[in-house]
Formats: structure tokens, sequence, C-alpha cells
């Protein structure tokens, strides 16, 4: 069990070493130099010369990727903004808190939609709701995220005025109104995972509520309700996995979404960064956002290989 | 070879046949049922009926396919959509369980009337531990807090063969052994006294020398308790082994009843003839294995007249196109053919030899 | 023994059994659905200049912004443009650019896994599926927004060719595609490479490529396109994700994204039917080829070797 955790977690860290040292090289195969950005096109040589010292640009590049790499590894300082000449860490940091805002409350109305609604279309299997859920599944599966939210925008902002145009009401303003502005981009988050994770818990439910186990169950005369928990303890070991994934994915598509509903999280660091060809900061953000995903994923496959104690066990053997 | 216990084991006291239908535990009249499939219903088992007496213990022997393992799923309220009960019914201690209520239904499992499954690997939730699950069994039907569940627990334990029986509630089934796992269900359907132990084939998904625990198991907790028995099985040594009268069917109906000893040694029906044939026996092993040449019908194909007719030996024009009914043919021995009705007696060699 | 042994005979021949598939998918309600869905928004596409009304990038100011109407059935935009005709012609771009790299994705993906896999448990093997776990660890859009924005949006000259920033694109995400593919190939090409007739050939002379190409690839190929179909639908928003933020199809070339783009700054003031037109024909053939990758699986890959989309 150890070993097989040990083994995701060692794989992962190869894997984002390896991408560190990708983005790092990445970004400086770019030609020209970030000081003709920064500067401008009438950039001096001893400008350039100058920014480059500034920024650690003229030593060889293994020298400052071990650098850079060791200060983030080590400090979590992603070094400096090759435009604001600022350190980035401290931004992103802010831009990442708002981000991770926004994706907690989509996951948790992902979970706190899509779980429940899964259950009932499996123990209402057939019904109206089930072939609802199916249609909202389909739809939701494709239908973009960003396009729903500027919708939503379009509807419920503007047309129906239930929620505030500009952007997101800070919290100062009111807890409530700032989480309630933050409900149309959180569903627009969630809306891709939703669908995938309902119709999950449906079939996964629905599997398990056709086992030997929950027949045994029922024969020994346990209450309904008792034999859906017998049940839905075996379902949920997918759908939790499946829901760590998810997270990952949100961070991606937080980039998009952010965009859509003028928030300024990673979406804005990011971007801005790109726009201004201020590198530095695009491979902060890129490696951090990564981590994220690559983090998210191990920790669904860990959970899948833990959980249900025969996989487990077998993994032993 | 099993077949010479029966003959020495004793007529159990108390156990009824036919003779005070009031006093019987299950009354099966005429039951029927099938399944729904886009839009035409199958009917599987084609009117079936029986006895069982209290404290008695009979054995429901047939093919893969006959009906036996939906017939016990239907008394226990268990058949799953698309199948259902078409019609009869079945009366446990006098009331009918048909139309009864799921709550009332509920309340019956695992109180008086229990299952066992045939495949302990799967019959257990592998995500709970097996101390949870039997004092989920426990204190559905007995109103007892927590610390005596487990006193409880751990005495069913204990009395089917389970070492360490405390450290053991902690263990989750794929941990043991599957004879221990078959053993640790059969005490939760014992549990909590049930009249009625319904038992599919319990031994088939076991190793050889574990069927002869459980079996053993079986008789000790039957010898104990005083339940009564409805064994599913397709293996007539088991039924000899556990049972005091066999049932067979075949195609969905009830082809011969009879008390065990009876059954064996003088068959009235071809198919339970054919069937003891097939059963290997040190003196005839010499003659090669025999088999029933062709197949059973398809599942809930319409037959006209005797189910078997196709593949028995002795059938003749009557049996195409009428259907027979159980008749008494002894004092304890039903059976379903025209032959027993003309009392003709199917003797040893003389049919498929 | 596997199963061509029990057939008694080799796998039928390629194209009947495509012929024999296709009738079985538009024989199921899923199928039938999903194939018109399909062939009308390609159709559609393919046809755009013929039936767009208007063209796609002319400026005419006095006609700007005008709500759907008999003249213009999806309305006008901000530079009086027709939304129609740049739906139209906005769908030619967005679905060549996504099948385009779907077919980069499948190229790549089955060279590497066909060949990991036939010669399965080799350095070469583990070299390959390394790298490709690797690289599947990487977040797609992410990576896509940040590689084609590291680049530049503009034209890159390689020489004698010049990739505009939708070739950029398709050359990106598709080389994004390669992981999934590879693995279904991997895991096709690994049974298919134990398989009797294989050894029959190579037993009869036939060189390691022939082998690969004549006998192993068109027998993996039924959950291959199942995975490819899944990857264009992907395409689709990626590219329209791209756009949205920029890094795109650049004005004023039109493509749904970039369409998306435009009327992000007219959302509040009411015009809906700037975001909407584009993003509904987004969302219709998202779930119109959706649908087709579920009914081609239901139909060619029953075992699930390639990914669900929807359950």
């Amino acid at each position: 069990m150890t070993e097989f955790i040990l083994r995701r977690m060692v794989f992962s860290a190869v894997v984002l070493v390896v991408i560190s040292i990708l983005i790092f090289v990445m970004m400086r195969l770019i030609p020209g130099s970030p000081a003709v950005v920064a500067y401008g096109a009438d950039v001096t040589k001893e400008q350039i010369q100058e920014f480059e010292h500034n920024h650690g640009l003229d030593q060889p590049v293994p020298l400052q990727y071990l650098r850079w790499i060791s200060g983030v590894m080590l400090r979590g300082d992603f070094g400096k903004s090759f435009v604001t000449d600022r350190p980035i860490s401290p931004e992103v940091a802010h831009a990442f808190s708002v981000t991770l805002e926004l994706v907690v409350w989509g996951f948790g109305l992902t979970i706190g939609l899509a779980v429940p609604l899964g259950i009932i279309s499996a123990t209402r299997s057939g019904g109206l709701l089930d072939h609802v859920s199916r249609l909202f599944a389909v739809v939701g599966v494709s239908v973009p995220g960003f396009w729903l939210g500027l919708m939503l925008i379009v509807y419920g902002a503007v047309r129906l005025r239930w929620f505030p145009a500009g952007g997101i009401v800070p919290p100062s303003q009111g807890l409530f109104q700032h989480l309630w502005s933050l409900l149309l981009p959180a569903l627009s988050l969630g809306i891709y995972y939703m669908a995938i994770i309902s119709r999950m818990m449906r079939s996964t439910l629905l599997e398990a509520l056709s086992q030997d186990y929950v027949r045994t169950a029922r024969a020994m005369g346990l209450s309904p309700r008792r034999v859906l928990v017998y049940a839905l303890k075996n379902a949920l070991i997918p759908v939790v996995s499946v829901s760590a994934m998810a997270i990952g994915f949100m961070f991606g598509s937080a980039i998009v979404i952010e965009q859509v509903f003028d928030i300024g999280g990673i979406s804005h660091s990011l971007l801005s960064a790109i726009f201004q060809r201020d590198y530095n900061t695009v491979q902060a953000v890129v490696l951090i956002i990564t981590a994220i995903f690559v983090l998210s994923n191990m920790i669904a496959d860990i959970l899948y290989g833990c959980l249900n104690p025969k996989i487990s066990f077998v993994r032993q053997r | 070879m099993h077949c010479a216990t029966f003959l020495t084991r004793a007529v159990r006291p108390g156990a009824s046949s036919y003779d005070t239908m009031n006093r019987h535990l299950l009354d099966v009249e005429q039951l029927r049922v099938g399944f729904a499939i886009k839009g035409r219903t199958l009917e599987i088992i084609r009117g079936i009926s029986f006895h069982l007496g209290h404290q008695e213990a009979i054995g429901l022997v047939g093919e893969s396919g006959s009906g036996k393992s939906l017939t016990a799923s239907a008394i226990i309220q268990l058949v799953s959509f698309p199948g259902r009960i078409l019609g009869g019914r079945i009366h446990f201690e006098g009331k009918d369980l048909v139309p009864l209520p799921r709550k009332e239904v509920n309340r019956i499992r695992g109180a008086e009337i229990s299952m066992v499954f045939q495949d302990p690997s799967t019959s257990l939730n592998p995500v709970f531990s097996i101390g949870t699950q039997l004092m989920d069994v426990i204190r559905a039907h007995q109103g007892v807090g927590r610390d005596a569940a487990v006193e409880i627990a751990v005495g069913i334990l204990e009395s089917v063969g389970i070492a360490h029986a405390k450290a053991r509630l902690r263990s989750y089934p794929h941990e043991l052994s599957g004879g221990m796992r078959q053993r640790i269900i059969i005490g939760m359907a014992v549990a909590c006294r049930p009249k009625l132990l319904i038992l599919d084939e319990p031994t088939s998904a076991l190793d050889v020398t574990v069927q002869a625990q459980v079996v053993k198991l079986i008789r000790r907790l039957q010898d104990e308790q005083g339940f009564s028995i409805l064994l599913i099985t397709h293996n007539l040594d088991l039924a000899a082994d556990i049972c005091d009268r066999v049932i067979v069917m075949y195609a969905g109906e009830i082809v011969e009843d009879a008390p065990v000893q009876s059954l064996f040694a003088a068959p009235r029906h071809p198919y339970t003839r054919a069937l003891l044939d097939c059963v290997p026996r040190l003196a005839t092993v010499a003659r090669g294995f025999d088999s029933i040449p062709g197949q059973p019908p398809a599942a809930g194909a319409r037959i006209v007249g005797c189910a078997f007719a196709e593949r028995c030996s002795l059938a003749f024009e009557r049996c195409r196109h009428e259907r027979p009914q159980p008749r008494q043919v002894d004092r304890y021995h039903r059976a379903a053919c025209l032959l027993s009705a003309n009392n003709l007696v199917v003797a040893g060699d003389a049919a498929g030899a | 023994m596997n199963q061509s042994d029990i057939a008694g005979a080799l796998p039928a021949p390629l194209g009947q059994r495509c012929s024999t598939a296709f009738f079985r998918l538009v024989g199921t309600p899923l199928g039938a659905v999903a194939t018109i869905v399909v062939v009308a928004v390609t159709t559609l596409a393919l046809l755009a200049p013929l039936i767009a009304p208007y063209d796609p990038v002319g400026i005419s100011l006095d006609q700007k912004l005008l709500p759907p109407s008999l003249h213009h059935l999806m309305g006008t935009d901000q530079a009086g443009r027709d939304v129609f005709s740049r739906v139209l012609w906005g769908g030619r771009i967005s679905l060549s650019i996504s099948v385009l790299a779907a077919a980069i994705g499948v190229f790549c993906g089955v060279v590497l896994g066909v060949l990991a896999g036939f010669y399965g448990g080799s350095l070469l093997d583990h070299l390959i599926m390394r790298f490709m776990d690797f690289l599947a660890s990487i977040p797609l859009l992410v990576w896509a927004i940040a590689m084609v924005g590291a680049i530049g949006v503009g034209p890159v000259n390689l020489g004698v060719v010049s990739i505009g920033n939708e070739g950029k694109i398709i050359l990106l995400v598709g080389f994004l595609y390669t992981p999934s593919i590879a693995r279904v190939a991997y895991g096709a090409a690994l049974v298919e490479a134990q398989a009797d007739y294989v050894r029959a050939r190579r037993v009869q002379g036939a060189g390691s490529l022939t082998l690969m190409f004549d006998e192993i690839l068109p027998n993996c190929l039924s959950p291959l396109i199942v995975q490819a179909t899944i990857y264009i639908s992907i395409g689709i928003v990626v590219e329209a994700s791209l756009s949205f933020v920029g890094l795109g199809v650049q004005p004023p070339t039109a493509s749904w994204g970039a369409m998306l783009s435009d009327a992000f700054n007219y959302v509040l003031s009411g015009e809906w039917w700037l975001p909407f037109f584009p993003g509904l024909a987004i969302s219709i053939s998202v779930i119109g080829i959706n649908l087709l990758g579920d009914a081609l699986r239901d139909l060619l890959d029953p075992r699930g070797q390639a990914g669900r989309v929807i359950v």
C-alpha cells in the first residue's frame, strides 16, 4: 500500500521536475530578448545588458534553471517580473487565492448537486428525473462552460437582474452578496464535471445495487435505507476519485471563466503576462497550475487504489 | 458415498409432510414466476405447488434453468426486475406473502425466513467489516444496543466455528477464506433464529474439503435451532445428505416430490431416473458417464404437453399433448408423469439403457 | 487461443466491416440522431461559401448591431457583419482546426502506440509509454495557452513554410492529444501482436513494418475511431477557448471562439445574439459529435477501451 502511494508520488514529482525544466527552456527559447519588450524597440545595448544581468539572463541556462528551481522549492520565490521588476510570488499568490475561492465554490456546488442527482437517478431509475439528468449530462459535457457563463450573464444579470452585472462583489460588502456574485462563475466552472459526476454516480450506484452483497443485505432484512448505504459506500469510491480530478480541471478552466466574469485571479495574471511578454510570470503561473493538475490526478489515483479494501489488499499481494 | 447416509439417518421428530395442511410452515400453491422483456412475458416457473413442514428439510433439485433458484427468490420476495410473480400463493405460517406490503416482508426477511446465496466471495460487502455487517443484521431485528449486539455477534461467530471471534469482528471479507465467509453468512442468516432457512447452492463455490465442513455446520445448526431448510442444488448427493425430502424440478415444473429414500430407491419420473443415472457411482463407473441427450426447453418457451417428452426415452404419443399433473403415487410420493399415473413403475435399467 | 482462432478465420476485410458498422450505427436512435446532426453541421460548414448570404468579413458600419430579422437571420455584429454568415464560415475554421488537430494526434499517437505495442516489453516500449504518461500529466488548455502565447500570435516562418496561428494551434493541440491515442493504440497493438495470424504472416516472411501497418493497424481502428471523435469535440471547445482569450484565430477571420470574444464586449448591453448563436453552434456540434462518439463506442468498442464522454 505505502509502496503504491510512494510510487505514485515519486512519479508525480519526476513529472513536475521535467515539466519545470520544459517550461523554463520553452520560455528561454523564445526569440528576442525580454528586454526589448520591457523597454521598447529602441532599447540600447547597454540597457539590454543591464536588464539581462539584473534578471540573471546572462548566465548559462542550466545554472539559471537551478537558481530558479531552488528558489521556487526552498523559498517559494519565483523571481521577478520582467515587466514590472517586482517579485512575482506575492502577486501570483494573491491571484491564486482568488481562483482558489472560485474553485472551492465551484467544486462544492458540483459535488453538492451532482451526487444527490446521481443517487436519485439511480434509485428512481427510468423515472422523469433520470431522463432529465441524462439530458442534462449530455448538454453539460458538451456546452462550453464559458459560453454558459456568457449566457448566464446575459439572462441572469442583464435581463433578470438577479445577479451583479459587473464582476465580483468583494467580501467587504457582505459575505452573502460576495458568495452570491460568485454563483454564476462557480456554476459555469462546475457544469462539466457536474454532468460527468452525476451520471457516474448513477451508474456506479446502479451497479452496486445489483451486486450480491446487496441481495444478501436485503435477504437479511436490512432496512432499505441501510441497504442504500451499503451500496453507496462502494459506489462512491470511483466518484471520489474522479472528483479529485475535477479540481485540477477547474483550475485550468478558470483561466477562461475568470475572463468572462472579470475575476482577478490567475487568469488575469497569466493572460496579461502572456500579452506583455512577461515570461517569468508566465512560467510561474503555468508551473503552479500544472502542479495542481498533476497533484490532483495523483490524489485521484491514490484514492482509487486505497479506498477499496479489496483492491488495496490485492495490490498488497 | 453419500447415498448410503440417508438410509441410516433417522426421520426428524416433528417433520411433517402431507399429514396436516394447517401445520405446514410453507405452503406454495400454483406459483408462477416470469420475466417481462420487450413487452412479452416469459413464464419461467409454470405453476408449482409444494409444502414444507416445520423442522423439515427439503431439497429443490434440477438443472440450471429449471427455475429452482427463482423459486427460492420468489419465496423470500427478492425476485429482481424484470422478473415478477405472475400468480399463485406463498403461504408462510398461514399468511400469503405475495400481497404483503414491503415493510412486512422486510420484517420477515432475516427474522423468519432467511437465505444464503451461492458465492461467499461476493455475498459480503467488501467495504464493511464483518462485524458491522453481522451487527446490522442483529440490530435490524432485535432492538438491542451496540454492546449487546457485539456480544451476540461474537457468540454467532463462535457458534459457526470461527476462532478469535472478537478480533475477527474487525476483519474485512477479503481477509477471510471462502469457507469462513460462507460460515459467517450462514451464521448471519440464523442469527435471528428464523423458522425457514433457504440455501441456494451453498457449497458450489467452495472447495470439496470445505464443503463437508459447511454441510456439517448446517446440520448441526438445524439440530440446535430446529429451523426448516429449503436447499436449492443441482447436486443430488448434497440433497441426500441434508434433506428429508427432495423435489425435482424441470423446465419450471415439479416433476417429482418424494422422501429422499424413495426418490433414490424408486424414482417415478424418467427425468429423475436419468438424473440419478448421471451421478457417477462406483459400481457403474465402468459403464462410462451418462448424460441426458438433448437440451431443456428454452426459458419461457411455450410448452405443450410434458416438458421432458422430447428427451424422454419412455415418451409416448399422449405425452406430447397432455401436460402431466403431479399425482400421488405413494403415501408421501408425488410424480408428474403419465406413466406413473398408470402405475407403471420406472424400473432400474429399463429406462434409457 | 484468441477469438480469431475460434472463428476459424482471419478477421473480416476492413471494407466489409466498415459498411456493416455504418448500417448498424444509423439503425439505433442515438446513432441516427447523432449522424444527422454531425452530417448537417459538416455540410453547412463545407457549403459555407455557397450558402452564406453575406461576406463574413465585409464591414458595413451602418448595419451594425442589428437584432435577428429576416434579412439577417442571426443579426449583425459590431462591424455590421452578418452573424449567420460568420457562423457558417466560422464553422469551417473551427471544424477544420479540430479535425486536423485530431488527425495529428491520431497520427502521432498511432505511430508511437503501435510501435510500442508491437515491441511490447522492450526498452522502446518503456521509453515511449513513459513519455506518454508524462505528456498525459500536462493540462491541455493551460499549456496550449502558454505555448501559443509564448510563440506569439503572428505567423511563424520556418524557411519555406509559414504557419499561421491556426496551424500553430493544430500542431500544438494535436501533439497534446497523443498520449490518450497512443495508449489506446498501444493496448490494441499489444494484443494483436500476439495474435496467431500475425505470427503466421511473420513466418511467411513479412517484415515488421508491413505487419504493423497491414495487419495490426486495421484491427486497432475501432477504439481509435471513438477516441478520435472525442478529441474532435474537445478540439472545438479548445479552439473556442483559445480564440476567446485572444490566442486563437485572429480578427477579422471568423471562428466561433473569435466571435464569442467579440461578443464579450456586448454582453452587458443587451445584444444577446452576438454570443448566443456562435455558442449555440459550438454546443450543437459538440453534442452531435459526442453522441456520435458514444454511438460509435457502443457499436465498435463495447468493452470500453476508449474513453467515455457521457455515461
